[in-house]
């Protein structure tokens, strides 16, 4: 018991995650007295799952992306398609950060490199400083449930569930986010009389000849895999080739002797943590299983929770709060296989859960007082924390009622997958 | 100090010349493995498995390199919320944590690589799987020694009276 409460301390004061959670697989292990091997043999299982090799190369694709000039070109490209709407420029600011986050895995990387270039010409638009403080700390973390995004790979892999269904029950759920946020936009571009554009022909011409060569990405990508061309795999590895090319010898953003080796190892040095956190969970995971944890805690959890409709309350409550205090990669690894089972008993679709699982921790990102995303706003706009956590309020509020529907409503999510005759 | 420094050095020098190298081959035999596959009706047959222990390879040594700059992915809350002046302290301290738990990890997948893998087994082309699973051992001692050598400098600096944690080694 105390070496439990010792190594919780040590979780809180910032021990690596995968040392604490391979801490408590080895306790876990010898406390049956099954050699510590185990937990070896369990990470050696992720070998054996062929979309683990998805992440190496969505990864770097992303990255690639990231460093060089497509974001300019997302955004004026974007400008030009909606920026002569009422509050075009926030809904400009939305759909390019999503864009851009499903392709980056959204590790706060979008406020870092997409923030600095919007916030000046939202407040230059005359867009109130405290909107665009929120706006911008909001869509930083939006587009997660987008393919192909890597947390939602991530919980594939968790959850044993199938990548390519997942991406598909993404894509409405995500969608509706977006399209609440553009509407508190527009009532606030049409509130506070903000600047317009006209829309214009040549400017979009212009805007989509720059960006001709990334706009077939993610149409390449979504086509491919919900036809059933190409696995979510396969889909990763044509990015990859294809981001490559067109970067390095196309648009010639990175050069290939001095930008690449940065970029493969920031990108990998992302993959080596995710994926010990993941090696050492498929330990800790399987002595949990054995050893009924889930079955326990569902017995104490269901003589207060008597409906599904009460668990799937009791379970946003928690996913936020988990969100707010961990990122999202180990927050999925970690809580994923223990709720699953549960989930499970209320009879709640795994891809569902999936779903809500992904847009609670969007959400936890914002949560005051420790959301990532306020610290890197606050840090990328040196403003203080409260300030931005003020600003970020209301588009919480919004985030939470499209939560309850998405939650509630599991057709959102999973329609689709009718729909395509998937299911 | 002065020979791990360096030690340490040559080693960051060959983990990512390696890693660089893996990506390229990765990207190339994954790329081909579709062209094969929807053009030639064929594939490389050991490509796949090949692939994916490929990955554990490029996750262990992008774990390597992340251990020197601070980058495990951690929960710092207390990072956000404590005063900066405990933070060398309490982070030797984790990292001595990290360390022994590398250890005991490594131990166990040297009994894995080793006793519990068949030495005979063939992971595909007369490979045995042994050559490709070892990075697990390797890969947790490679953690194990920059966890170490993180703590060893980091006190030192305690020692010359430098109490200031800096950015890359959070």
């Amino acid at each position: 018991m105390i070496k439990i409460f010792l190594i919780g301390i040590l979780l809180f004061l910032g021990a690596p995650l995968f040392t604490i959670i391979g801490a408590f697989a080895l306790l876990g292990f010898s406390s049956i007295d099954t050699p510590s091997v185990a937990i070896i043999a369990e990470l050696y299982r992720l070998a054996s799952q062929p979309v683990l090799v998805a992440i190496p190369l969505f990864t770097f694709a992303g990255y690639m992306i990231a460093e060089s000039n497509a974001p300019k070109r997302i955004l004026n490209f974007t400008q030009a398609l909606l920026g002569w709407l009422p509050g075009g420029l926030a809904i400009v600011v939305l759909s390019v950060c999503a864009v851009f986050t499903a392709f980056t895995g959204g590790s706060g990387i979008t406020i870092i490199a997409l923030g600095g270039l919007v916030y000046p010409i939202l407040i230059s638009e005359k867009y109130d400083e405290k909107f665009s403080l929120g706006l911008i700390t909001t869509s930083g973390s939006l587009g997660l449930l987008f393919p192909p995004s890597l947390p939602i790979i991530i919980y594939g892999i968790v959850s044993e569930v199938s990548i390519d269904k997942l991406f598909l029950a993404g894509i409405v759920p995500g969608v509706l986010l977006i399209v609440a946020l553009s509407s508190y936009s527009i009532y606030k571009g049409v509130g506070e009389k903000v600047e317009k554009h006209k829309f214009s022909f040549k400017k979009l011409f212009t805007a989509t000849r720059e960006i001709i060569w990334e706009l077939p990405l993610p149409i390449l990508i979504l086509a491919g895999i919900y036809s059933g061309w190409v696995t979510a795999m396969e889909a990763a590895s044509i990015t990859a080739v294809y981001v490559f090319i067109v970067e390095v010898f196309i648009y010639k953003d990175l050069n290939f002797k001095t930008d690449l080796p940065r970029i493969t190892k920031e990108s990998m040095v992302l993959v080596g943590a995710i994926l010990m956190i993941l090696g050492a969970a498929m330990g800790l995971t399987s002595y949990l299983i054995d050893a009924e944890v889930p079955q326990k805690l569902f017995e104490i959890v269901s003589q207060y929770v008597t409906s599904k409709w009460l668990f799937l309350i009791v379970l946003n409550i928690f996913l936020i709060i988990v969100g707010m205090m961990m990122d999202i990669y180990s927050a999925l690894i970690v809580v994923v296989p223990l709720i699953i089972p549960i989930a499970k008993q209320y009879n709640i679709d795994p891809i569902h859960l999936g779903i809500i699982f992904l847009t609670n921790l969007e959400i936890g990102y914002l949560t005051p007082p420790v959301g990532l995303n306020l610290f890197l706003s606050s840090f990328r706009f040196k403003k203080p924390i409260t300030q931005v956590t003020i600003a970020t309020f209301p588009f919480i509020i919004i985030l939470l009622v499209v939560l309850v529907i998405i939650t509630y409503i599991p057709e959102i999510s999973i329609g689709i997958l009718d729909f395509v005759g998937l299911n | 100090m002065k020979l791990l420094a360096s030690i340490d050095l040559i080693l960051e020098k060959i983990i990512s010349w390696l890693l660089y190298l893996f990506v390229a081959i990765l990207v190339l035999i994954s790329f081909s493995q579709i062209i094969l596959r929807n053009f030639f009706d064929s594939s490389i047959t050991w490509g796949d498995v090949f692939l994916r222990h490929l990955v554990l390879w490029i996750a262990f040594l992008g774990a390597a390199i992340a251990a020197k700059i601070g980058r495990h992915i951690k929960i710092d809350i207390t990072h956000r919320l404590l005063p900066k002046k405990f933070g060398k302290i309490i982070l030797i301290f984790t990292l001595l944590f990290a360390s022994y738990i590398c250890y005991e990890l490594m131990l166990a997948s040297n009994d894995f690589v080793f006793t519990i893998i068949d030495p005979k087994e063939i992971l595909f082309l007369q490979i045995p799987t042994q050559s490709f699973i070892i990075i697990i051992p390797i890969g947790y001692g490679i953690i194990l020694f920059r966890f170490l050598l993180n703590a060893i400098f980091l006190s030192n600096e305690i020692y010359n009276n430098n109490w200031e944690v800096e950015e890359n080694i959070n």
